[in-house]
């Protein structure tokens, strides 16, 4: 209608206003474009800044956890290994003072005993850095092991049950994922309260599955990623670390009948480790 | 005049076949450009210059290529003018273009946005 205002018979006017809604339609596109990707590529820079501090902080709990580790080891040497050691040294020395056949033989035995029981404290020690049953019969009999020792404490009945392990993990996979298995059975020992722990296994086509149900006080998702975001809460990052290496997925949930905390983990099995 | 008299032998419908063609193209390089989620400002690379030179240049004289065989002599003679404007803002976006120094990549491949 415009047009017709401005002159009927003229196409100069079509010209002049189609040139300025074409003119004022590119360089609007045009200004919208470059703006988009202005912001796009800002978003961009902000979720690496995120990521790379997320990955900060694990490595930072992972490099804390290695030292915390490294100084329990200390103490157990220095604490307990060294002060039986020394005493074996002693009883020993008596034998070169005391000449007496029958105060040598009793010292020798003491000694003995000691040697024994540094033996013993060794092996624990490495048992704990590594468990045999992990590396010699796998997951699940290195978890059945650990859940026997915990119940044989009295406080808490923990069982497992793998539905699905025909074919082990590669081993040191399965040792990360005991290691995290390891993990939330100290946090649940720790801060649950919980009076059971059962873990179960099983598989969906290349997917692996481990649940761990508890009946204590637990984490929802929101809770872990909280936590895990926080400067706190090193077991959990260190979790999310290992998991990371394995590219699996961590899930914290609270069971249908609200009365159970689950915690799944999901891995995707490599191409050795799928059944045929 | 000599302007004029070559407009008149003009094909519109040619021209006008073109410039949809072209603006096409160079929508979908903009579109490309959108969706390719990339590190480095899409002005800073010397195609997207040019690109908009010529989509401006086609999109600023679409109206006049097509309306030009119903135009008399007088009228072109008066609008003949937007081309030139077109022409010159071209020519200075294609110059723009020369002078853009691609920015280095922070890093090397960019990904497609999902």
């Amino acid at each position: 209608m415009i047009l017709l205002e401005v002159n009927p018979t003229s196409q100069a006017a079509y010209v002049l206003l189609g040139t300025i809604g074409m003119l004022v339609l590119t360089i609007g596109l045009i200004v919208f474009i470059i703006f988009h990707q202005r912001r796009v590529i800002r978003f961009q820079g902000t979720l690496q800044k995120m990521e790379a501090e997320q990955q900060k902080m694990l490595l930072d709990a992972s490099i804390r956890l290695q030292e915390e580790e490294r100084q329990r080891l200390a103490a157990d040497l220095h604490d307990d290994a060294g002060p039986l050691l020394a005493t074996a040294r002693l009883y020993l020395n008596e034998n070169l003072v005391n000449l007496d056949k029958t105060t040598q033989l009793q010292s020798i035995y003491n000694a003995k005993q000691i040697i024994d029981d540094t033996i013993q404290l060794i092996r624990n020690i490495s048992h704990s850095l590594m468990p045999p049953t992990l590396k010699n019969f796998g997951l699940e009999s290195a978890l059945n092991d650990l859940f026997q020792k915990i119940t044989g404490s009295g406080s808490i009945n923990a069982s497992c049950r793998f539905h699905d392990y025909r074919e082990r993990l590669e081993p040191n996979r399965e040792l990360i994922i005991f290691r995290i298995i390891q993990e939330l059975v100290n946090n649940i020992l720790k801060h649950s309260n919980a009076s059971f722990i059962h873990v179960t296994q099983n598989t969906n086509g290349n997917k692996f599955f481990v649940r761990l149900h508890h009946d204590g006080r637990g984490l929802t998702q929101a809770d872990f990623e909280k936590l895990n975001k926080s400067s706190g809460g090193l077991g959990l990052k260190n979790i999310q670390s290992r998991l990371s290496v394995l590219q699996g997925n961590i899930y914290f949930e609270k069971d249908m009948s609200q009365t159970y905390y689950k915690v799944t983990i999901e891995l995707t099995k490599e191409e050795g480790e799928i059944l045929g | 005049m000599y302007f004029l008299d070559f407009t008149k032998r003009l094909d519109s419908f040619s021209i006008f076949l073109e410039s949809l063609l072209v603006i096409v193209t160079s929508l979908y390089y903009l579109y490309e450009q959108m969706t390719t989620v990339s590190d480095k400002f899409i002005y800073s690379q010397s195609q997207f210059w040019i690109v908009i030179g010529i989509f401006l240049y086609l999109a600023g004289t679409f109206f006049l290529f097509v309306l030009l065989p119903n135009m008399s002599d007088a009228e072109t003679m008066n609008n003949w003018s937007i081309n030139w404007l077109f022409n010159i803002l071209k020519n200075i976006l294609f110059f723009i273009g020369f002078l853009v120094k691609p920015a280095p990549a922070a890093y090397a491949d960019s990904v497609k946005a999902r």
